[in-house]
């Protein structure tokens, strides 16, 4: 059964019994040849974009049917050439996804587009207004964004309660408030260095994390008061709010690809088994890395990972040189 | 903490901020382009009715085609201009 959709434009002059003359008639030659009408849809009077036999308007008619052949097809398109009451027409042949379209137009679950004001819109992506349905995304988006706000607001609160994070941080603030004045790859830097610490944070919460952050900071703790905490937390927020639109939200894994010998499928696995940090792989032994491997399949247990968590520590620390150097001599992870 | 001329990346940061651009239809499973919504089919134009190319509205190839063929079926019906000017 195959489904039909034809559009066509009534001269607006005539009249009105006229007009539904015409509309009725090819909605009777369509029963009459043997299709089962599924919609008749009067969008009624539209302004034209470009005048049509020197009309400014015309009166749009869609009717929706089905047929077992499509030689109706021709027949009518034949009448309405013809018909000189008709200005325009148009058959479209309507697939799986036109149907169900169509079906939910008339069940009301596709929204009206407002017409685009010249005037700038807050939400300057230009998300799409239309579907009723599909506007939890955009929705989700927003409050993903509050929650973790949220989270990181309480992480940092936390902070100082485990070990001395508190200074670090505010250290971390400091540079990152001088960064943000200064350029951008300066500012883009900082950002890593500082979300990667916090971001761990969100992701264990325990002591082990706050250890972490020190190692990547590698900051001589200093004592600090606590009433400069709240500053800290204001401060953090302002930065994590541009942050958080450039992110997307998510945690982010370390790129564990880029330790010798790690490709993309291992660090597949490495994530999988929950290493997904340079920090993390620095922790794990080489004996559990290869069982994590050769659980994996024979495939993989052929790879040797003993130099992987010295690699993953130098990475961790950020000594890029080191960790280079290292791995032009290493070729190939041996 | 290292200093920014010691720090070195694998892979540079990017200078700009730009912010992903995605085909709207792929991330919302849209999977049908209504011809008789010009209002939907206006951002898809410039102000001189023109059809803006895939790299700016960041459409993939499969659905700035059936956007053009969209477009070019209204224009057909009257619905949008073939040419205009101060449009939007």
């Amino acid at each position: 059964m195959r489904q039909y959709e034809v559009t066509f434009v009534v001269d607006p002059v005539l009249p009105s019994d006229e007009v539904k003359s015409v509309a009725k008639k090819y909605a009777n030659f369509l029963e009459k040849n043997g299709c089962t009408i599924v919609h008749k849809d009067e969008i009624g009077l539209r302004q034209l974009a470009y005048p049509i036999n020197r009309r400014n308007t015309g009166l749009y008619y869609c009717y929706e049917y089905q047929t077992e052949t499509g030689k109706v097809v021709g027949d009518i398109e034949l009448q309405m050439r013809r018909d000189e009451r008709i200005m325009r027409f148009l058959t479209v042949k309507l697939d799986k996804y036109g149907i169900k379209y169509n079906e939910d137009k008339r069940n009301g679950l596709i929204a009206k587009v407002e017409p685009v004001v010249k005037e700038e819109k807050e939400d300057s992506r230009g998300r799409r207004r239309k579907f009723v349905k599909k506007d939890k995304p955009a929705a989700e988006k927003s409050t993903g964004k509050e929650t973790v706000k949220e989270e990181v607001v309480e992480v940092v609160k936390e902070a100082p309660v485990v070990a001395a994070p508190a200074p670090e941080v505010k250290e971390e603030i400091a540079v990152a408030k001088e960064a943000v004045e200064e350029t951008a790859p300066a500012a883009e830097e900082v950002k890593e260095e500082v979300t990667a610490p916090v971001v761990e944070e969100i992701v264990e919460e325990t002591k082990p994390a706050a250890e972490e952050v020190k190692e990547e900071v590698s900051v001589a703790p200093e004592v600090e008061e606590v009433e400069e905490e709240e500053e800290e937390i204001e401060e953090i927020e302002e930065i994590f709010e541009d942050w958080s639109e450039e992110k997307n939200v998510e945690v982010k894994p370390d790129d564990l690809k880029k330790v010798e010998g790690i490709g993309p499928k291992i660090a597949e696995l490495l994530n999988n088994a929950g290493i997904t940090t340079f920090a993390q792989l620095a922790k794990t032994d080489a004996e559990k890395i290869k069982g994590i491997l050769s659980d994996a399949g024979s495939r993989y247990k052929m790879h040797n990972p003993t130099t992987w968590p010295k690699q993953a520590e130098l990475a961790a620390e950020g000594k890029w040189d080191e960790l280079k150097k290292w791995q032009d001599e290493l070729d190939g992870g041996k | 903490m290292a200093t920014r001329d010691e720090i070195k990346f694998l892979n540079n940061p990017s200078l700009s901020g730009k912010t992903k651009k995605y085909c709207r239809f792929r991330k919302y499973g849209i999977k049908y382009i209504d011809y008789k919504d010009p209002d939907f089919l206006l951002r898809f134009l410039n102000e001189q009715g023109k059809i803006l190319p895939r790299r700016i509205t960041g459409n993939s190839l499969k659905y700035q085609r059936k956007v053009a063929v969209a477009v070019k079926r209204a224009r057909h019906l009257g619905m949008l201009p073939f040419v205009a000017d101060l449009m939007k």
